[in-house]
């Protein structure tokens, strides 16, 4: 029988060890060795990330393997963590070497002087190996900032079992590829009320809404590509109206809110895994939709289908880059690890992973999925739709209050023209503090 | 005395490190623009102070700020001190009872919220279903403009009520058992004896009670950013959200200072009638 003091030993020794191994985030298990030269690395972890931290590591193993003296250090925190740890640790001027910058806040780490250019590293054939979209995403003022760890496409995903037994036949090239008005018709045949309840949604609605997912809906609407609607933001990027306030930009928000309060084809609150349980017919959104259907449900049968589009088709694209801080202590060491990290055979290591389609050309041309449909389609969207996302060095504003927008649109607004103006009116008057 | 001011150490660098010294830090840099990604800071003067008194964000948040202090304070209060009045009587069991309503205090309030915004979903959330048992048509609750804050409202007071019964029970405990005794020999009724003796008495307890409840209820972020983000339409857009907006999304940590130095000033002087109010100078 434990006495009272030894009692007391024990749960301070397990205290102790609790805290110890909840530190274990902030003193990684590899600390640098004596003498070595150190990098450091954010990375992404948790939820369906969960496993990215393992490639990156093994190919860490592989640099330092070829590069003796240099030792990288690396932590992994879930998305949001790691975008609060990234501007703390930037705004505490203690950034890590290598800053896993998403596509389209580039602009703003380069901007603020917290990424560097790193294109004197890259050979012509190097950067011949990036696609054109990782490209532009990760050039800000003519000058190259970093390689892509993947790219993105967007794309339909329906209940293959669903929509054979109801005989219709979605198309599976971009050619054939439907517009939302044809789209609607089929939610609403998928869609089943029962007293005013709704049992089965036509679309699944995984996520709030936001600028990756609807925006191209509404950059859709825009009759050609260079119509203010589609390009949603100036080329100086610091002002939205007149862009995602036109017209044509209205009437598609006003599409948008339709979905939700006239046809009741999505939920306005968001719904986990909605297509694979039988609660949805369709879903949209990126690959990880196929990652998380072949992790978590791999007896479901999906077919893929081109983005639904209102006017002029597009997909957003972009993943996350590989940078370099500017108060890097080391930075043709970070250069190297950050080339490295995303050459064409890491690239495909981590789309054997993420099983998104890569940003590297070599990765592309040896994932043999990407040759056929379902998968091709894809590559394709990608490659004849893809467009980045609207590049501001203020997208988190800019996203914030398209977001915001989107959402009180599912709630169901009055007056729909007048909420867009206030949102651009919103969204510039953010942005000015960058001029 | 040397030994009583080190043992107070620890507890006063708390309070001077991660208290004091981020306010005046706040202060101080309420005066500049800047973003968090860039420490490059440039001095504006009252700037910041003159977009939030003449933005119409500000005064939104405000009112729902407002309104959900009013919701929360005098339920929570008025529950809190019905349970301890209930937990306080000597019946077998009760002190499984007072566990049970305090375990959810101990909890943490964002996987509270992350627990409820799953029951208040309105296709398969199981409030609904409840209420569909009950023959209740389902309601919307957090993407409905005039649910989404009462909804929250109720979630936080279910998980908090546990702390002002706890206080409130002690305060009972502590009243002095002759006065009951002698209200009664002289024939009064339970009610008049909750009204002249206990309310009376625990007066410094509902002081403190209505205060700590107060602060919280305009501190409370968690909700909001896990249930609502601020949504649908503002309608749960409070104070301390805009100020985690302003600076965490819209990069204007500036101006996310002077809203910090707003709140501060709302919050210290509400406080300071709120305990002027409840004052009491009864020693028993």
């Amino acid at each position: 029988m434990l006495s009272s003091r030894g009692f007391l030993r024990l749960l301070g020794a397990v205290s102790l060890g609790a805290a110890a191994g909840s530190l274990e985030q902030f003193f990684p298990p590899r600390a640098a060795a004596a003498g070595a030269l150190t990098l450091t690395f954010f990375g992404q972890t948790g939820g369906n990330n969960t496993g990215r931290e393992l490639v990156h590591r093994a190919i860490f193993r592989k640099f330092e393997k070829a590069h003796p003296g240099i030792r990288v250090v690396d932590q992994y925190f879930p998305w949001e963590e790691l975008q609060r740890k990234l501007s703390v640790a930037i705004a505490g001027n203690n950034p890590p070497d290598v800053i896993y910058a998403d596509a389209p806040l580039l602009p703003s780490y380069a901007h603020a002087g917290v990424i560097r250019p790193i294109g004197e590293y890259f050979t012509k054939g190097d950067l011949a190996d990036i696609v054109p979209q990782s490209l532009q995403d990760a050039t800000y003022n003519g000058q190259f900032y970093g390689p892509p760890e993947s790219q993105s496409a967007q794309a339909l995903y329906y209940n293959a079992e669903w929509f054979d037994k109801a005989g219709i036949k979605p198309p599976q090239r971009l050619n054939d590829a439907w517009p939302w008005s044809k789209w609607l018709d089929v939610l609403r045949g998928f869609t089943k009320i029962n007293n005013g309840r709704v049992l089965v949604y036509g679309l699944e609605r995984v996520q709030p809404p936001n600028l990756y997912t609807d925006g191209p809906m509404i950059r859709s609407s825009g009759a050609t590509r260079q119509s203010n609607a589609f390009k949603a933001i100036s080329p100086d990027g610091l002002h939205t109206q007149g862009y995602l306030d036109s017209d044509d930009a209205i009437g598609a928000f006003q599409f948008f809110q339709d979905l939700f309060q006239k046809h009741k084809v999505a939920p306005a609150a968001p719904i986990h895994d909605m297509l694979a349980t039988g609660k949805a017919a369709v879903a949209i959104g990126s690959e990880s939709i196929i990652g998380n259907l072949k992790r978590n449900y791999k007896d479901f049968h999906y077919g893929i289908a081109p983005l639904p589009f209102l006017k002029t088709p597009l997909s957003h694209t972009g993943s996350l880059h590989y940078t370099v801080a500017t108060r890097t202590k080391h930075p043709a060491e970070a250069a190297a690890l950050v080339k490295f990290m995303a050459n064409g055979p890491n690239s495909l290591m981590m789309f054997e992973f993420l099983q998104q389609v890569p940003g590297s050309r070599y990765a592309l041309a040896h994932a043999d999925v990407y040759k056929t449909y379902p998968r091709k389609l894809l590559r394709d969207t990608l490659e004849q739709w893809g467009v980045v996302r609207p590049k501001t060095v203020g997208y988190r504003e800019l996203d914030l209050g398209v977001s915001t927008a989107l959402a009180d649109l599912t709630t169901g607004v009055s007056d729909v023209p007048a909420r867009i103006k206030q949102m651009t009116q919103s969204i510039d008057a953010q942005l000015a503090k960058y001029k | 005395m040397v030994w009583g001011g080190l043992f107070l150490l620890p507890a006063l660098a708390d309070v001077l490190v991660f208290r004091w010294w981020p306010l005046v830090v706040s202060v101080s840099r309420s005066v500049d623009q800047y973003t968090l990604i860039s420490q490059a800071r440039r001095y504006i003067g009252l700037a910041n102070f003159h977009d939030i008194f003449t933005s119409a964000t500000f005064y939104t948040s405000l009112k729902v700020t407002g309104l959900y202090a009013l919701l929360r304070i005098p339920f929570e209060v008025a529950l809190g001190f019905a349970l301890a009045i209930f937990v306080n009587q000597r019946f077998r069991g009760m002190a499984i009872v007072r566990t049970a309503v305090f375990v959810p205090a101990a909890t943490s309030l964002a996987v509270m919220s992350v627990v409820w915004n799953l029951m208040y979903q309105p296709q398969y959330g199981i409030v609904n279903s409840l209420l569909n048992a009950m023959g209740i048509p389902a309601q919307n609750f957090l993407t409905d403009v005039h649910q989404a804050l009462p909804s929250i409202a109720a979630a936080v007071i279910w998980k908090d009520v546990g702390l002002p019964m706890i206080i409130f029970l002690a305060g009972l405990q502590g009243i002095p058992q002759e006065f009951y005794e002698a209200a009664a020999i002289d024939g009064t009724g339970a009610l008049q004896r909750l009204w002249t003796i206990t309310i009376p008495l625990l007066r410094r307890t509902f002081m403190y009670v209505v205060v700590v409840t107060t602060v919280f209820s305009f501190l409370d972020f968690a909700p909001v950013y896990v249930m609502t983000h601020g949504g649908p339409q503002h309608s749960t857009y409070t104070l301390i959200y805009y100020i985690y907006e302003s600076a965490f999304v819209n990069q204007s940590v500036g101006y996310a200072n002077a809203l910090t130095v707003v709140l501060f000033v709302i919050l210290l002087s509400l406080t300071l009638l709120q305990m002027k109010a409840l004052r009491s100078d009864l020693e028993y």
